[in-house]
């Protein structure tokens, strides 16, 4: 399944949870301010985690956040990659 | 790969039609077929004929029109949800007085009968809105 996440809340953290290790997770739009590595970010709380974890780097760069500034294991992908993303993954389910 | 995408969020105030437009212009750039745009809850707004953004902004309405006319896609508004928001079919609107070009060139608008069928017709269906 691929989760693609919108906004930066708590709903992050308990997706990221319940994921699978071949599930995916795709955050857009404010959502991406959540891989900023700091203590406050939800993905903290599931730095554990098997599941691959992308940010849109046009919602990054949008907002001022520079790639350095992530945590490591977060991955980055454009639009195209955004597409592949749902090409390669099924069901998929928009978090709000 | 067949693509569908629903939008539930008004233009302007949410990011949502930004980021479907900008994905919808991927998936075509890859080869692949969006087969609906569904426009449901405020999303309908993406569809008013008269919405006027200053010159040196992106206009979101015009945009989903020329997508239309360049790549054939079917730009569908939810019926109940354009109704609920005063933003009527022409036929509707002859029967109320009302303004009867409310909608922007390339929508139509129709049923939850064409969500459904988006769904089961396409391989994959993404929602953007809140």
């Amino acid at each position: 399944m691929l989760f693609i996440i919108n906004k930066n809340s708590a709903e992050i953290a308990s997706c990221i949870a319940k994921a699978s290790t071949d599930d995916v997770v795709l955050l857009i739009e404010d959502a991406v301010f959540a891989v900023v590595e700091c203590d406050a970010s939800p993905i903290v709380q599931i730095s554990g985690s098997a599941s691959a974890i992308y940010a849109l780097s046009a919602d990054l760069q949008a907002r001022g956040i520079g790639e350095d500034a992530c945590y490591k294991h977060i991955k980055f992908v454009d639009y195209l990659g955004f597409v592949e993303l749902v090409v390669n993954n099924n069901p998929i389910r928009s978090v709000f | 790969m067949k693509i569908s995408v629903q939008i539930n969020a008004s233009p302007y105030q949410h990011q949502a039609a930004d980021t479907a437009w900008h994905f919808i212009q991927a998936a075509l750039a890859g080869g692949h077929e969006i087969y609906r745009v569904f426009f449901y809850h405020d999303g309908i707004y993406n569809a008013l004929r008269d919405s006027r953004p200053p010159g040196d902004e992106r206009d979101i309405v015009k945009r989903w029109s020329e997508l239309h006319v360049d790549n054939n896609i079917d730009l569908v508004v939810c019926i109940s949800s354009a109704q609920r928001r005063g933003l009527l079919e022409q036929s509707v609107a002859k029967k109320v007085a009302g303004y009867e070009k409310a909608l922007a060139d390339g929508f139509r608008i129709a049923g939850l009968g064409l969500l459904m069928e988006a769904v089961i017709d396409s391989e994959r269906h993404v929602i953007f809105g809140e």
